[in-house]
C-alpha cells in the first residue's frame, strides 16, 4: 500500500497560515514603526534639552568671565609675581661656586709661601691660576696641598700642574688648572 | 485581470509589503532626520561638558581672585619685594650705582664699567617667558680677599646678579693689589602683554615662593652711592 508523504497543508490551511503570517508581520511593522517614532522623539528631546542647557551654560560662563575680567589687575599681579619667583629660583639655583673656589684658594695660598700671579674662573667651571714660589719644591708642595686638602678635594677635580719654570727674580713660576665639581 | 492579480498578490504578501515599507520609512527618517539631529545633540553635549569644565575653572579662579582682592596691599608688597630683585626693565642706572656701591663696601674700586650688548629676550610677551639679561663687565682693583668679599656680597644683594667668570692679575706695582675683570649678569622681567584665557588657572604661590620672598626681603639694596647732586648747565655745547 502506497504511503502519502505530502506534508503540505491543504489549500484551506495554506490560506489560514498566510493570513496568520501577514498579521504577525503587520504587528512587527507596527512595533518597528512605534520604536522608530519613540527613538526620533527621544533624539529630538535630548537635542532640545542639551540645546537649552548649552544656552544656560554659555550665559553662566559669560557672566563668570565678566566677573574674572573685573579682577584683571590682580590676575596680572599674581601671574607676574609667580613668573618672577620662578625666574629668580632658576637664577639663584645656578650658583657657580665662585665664592667657595676663591675662599679655598685664598686659604691655601695664605698657608703657604706661594703668591698668586693671575687667576681665572671661567663660565664652564674651570679654574686656572698662575703662581710664584720661592723654590721649586715649594711649588710642588703647594700642588700636593691643592690636591690633598680636604676642602679643596670637595670642590676641585682633575687638577693638573704645568711645568715649573725659573723666573729672572729667582722665583719659580707654575700654573695649576682644575675643574670645579658640580 | 492584471489588477486582480496584483490584488491577489497584495493579499497574499501584505505583511511583507507593509514591513518593507516600514523599513524604508524608518531608514529615510533615520538618514534624513535622526542621524543629523543625533550628531548635533552629541556635539552640543560635548560643548555643554566643555562649558561645565570652563565654568568650574572660572568659579575656582574667581574665588582665588576674590581672596587676593580682600587685601590687595599684601600682594602689592610681595610684588614690590620681588621687583627689587628682578625689575620690570633693565634699570641700568640703578644697576651701575649698585655695583659701585657693592665695590665700595668691599673696599674695591671699580675702574671701568662696560655694558655688554648681550641682551637676551628683551621683552617677554607672556609670564612664562624667561627673564631678560643685561651683562656688565666691571674691572676692579683690590686684594683677593676684597674680591672674595664682593662675591659674597653679590650673593646677598637685593637685585639678582650672577657672575659669568672671574679673571684677575696680581700687580706687584700696586703692592699686591689685583686687577680683576668680572662680567656680571643682571636680570629683568617685563610684565605680560596679555593675561591669556580668563579660565586659565591662577598660578599657585607655594610655601617655597613665600620663603623666597622672605629671604629676598632680607637682602641688602644697593642702588645709589651717597647723595648725587646734579646741577646741570644752560648751554650743553659750551664749557
Amino acid at each position: 500500500m502506497p504511503i502519502d508523504i505530502n506534508l503540505l497543508p491543504t489549500s484551506y490551511n495554506l490560506q489560514e497560515v498566510r493570513v496568520k503570517k501577514n498579521k504577525q508581520l503587520e504587528r512587527l511593522s507596527i512595533i518597528a514603526l512605534s520604536l522608530m517614532i519613540f527613538l526620533v522623539a527621544g533624539v529630538f528631546l535630548a537635542w532640545n534639552i542639551q540645546s537649552r542647557r548649552l544656552v544656560q551654560i554659555k550665559a553662566e560662563v559669560e557672566s563668570l568671565e565678566e566677573q574674572v575680567n573685573g579682577y584683571k589687575d590682580i590676575d596680572g599681579k599674581v601671574q607676574i609675581l609667580k613668573a618672577k619667583l620662578t625666574s629668580i629660583t632658576t637664577i639663584v639655583n645656578r650658583d657657580p661656586k665662585f665664592e667657595t673656589s676663591l675662599g679655598i684658594l685664598s686659604g691655601l695660598l695664605s698657608s703657604s709661601q706661594v703668591f698668586l700671579d693671575d687667576l681665572s674662573i671661567s663660565e664652564n667651571q674651570k679654574v686656572t691660576f698662575g703662581a710664584s714660589a720661592p723654590t721649586s719644591s715649594e711649588a710642588s708642595m703647594f700642588f700636593d696641598l691643592f690636591k690633598s686638602d680636604s676642602q679643596s678635594k670637595q670642590i676641585f677635580a682633575d687638577a693638573t700642574l704645568d711645568a715649573i719654570t725659573g723666573a729672572k727674580d729667582g722665583s719659580y713660576k707654575f700654573s695649576i688648572s682644575a675643574s670645579i665639581k658640580k | 485581470m492584471f489588477i486582480s492579480q496584483i490584488n491577489l498578490l497584495y493579499r497574499q504578501y501584505r505583511g511583507y509589503i507593509v514591513l518593507f515599507l516600514v523599513v524604508v520609512v524608518c531608514l529615510v527618517i533615520g538618514w534624513l532626520f535622526m542621524l543629523p539631529k543625533l550628531s548635533e545633540a552629541l556635539s552640543i553635549q560635548e560643548a555643554v561638558s566643555d562649558g561645565q569644565q570652563r565654568k568650574i575653572a572660572l568659579e575656582s579662579k574667581l574665588k582665588e581672585l576674590a581672596f587676593y582682592s580682600q587685601d590687595e596691599s599684601i600682594l602689592d608688597e610681595k610684588l614690590r619685594q620681588v621687583d627689587l630683585s628682578l625689575p620690570y626693565d633693565k634699570q641700568v642706572g640703578g644697576l651701575i650705582f649698585g655695583i659701585e656701591s657693592l665695590a665700595q663696601e668691599s673696599s674695591l674700586s671699580a675702574k671701568a664699567i662696560q655694558m655688554a650688548p648681550g641682551v637676551i629676550n628683551p621683552l617677554s610677551k607672556s609670564t612664562t617667558g624667561k627673564a631678560g639679561q643685561v651683562e656688565v663687565q666691571v674691572t676692579f682693583e683690590g686684594s683677593i680677599a676684597d674680591i672674595q668679599l664682593l662675591v659674597s656680597k653679590i650673593k646677598s644683594a637685593r637685585r639678582i646678579l650672577t657672575l659669568k667668570s672671574i679673571s684677575l692679575v696680581a700687580n706687584s706695582k700696586t703692592g699686591g693689589l689685583a686687577e680683576s675683570t668680572i662680567p656680571m649678569i643682571a636680570y629683568f622681567q617685563s610684565a605680560p602683554s596679555n593675561l591669556g584665557d580668563a579660565a586659565m588657572p591662577l598660578p599657585k604661590l607655594s610655601s617655597q615662593d613665600l620663603d623666597l620672598i622672605d629671604t629676598l626681603s632680607r637682602f641688602k639694596v644697593y642702588t645709589s652711592v651717597g647723595q648725587i647732586n646734579i646741577s646741570g648747565k644752560a648751554n650743553p655745547f659750551v664749557k
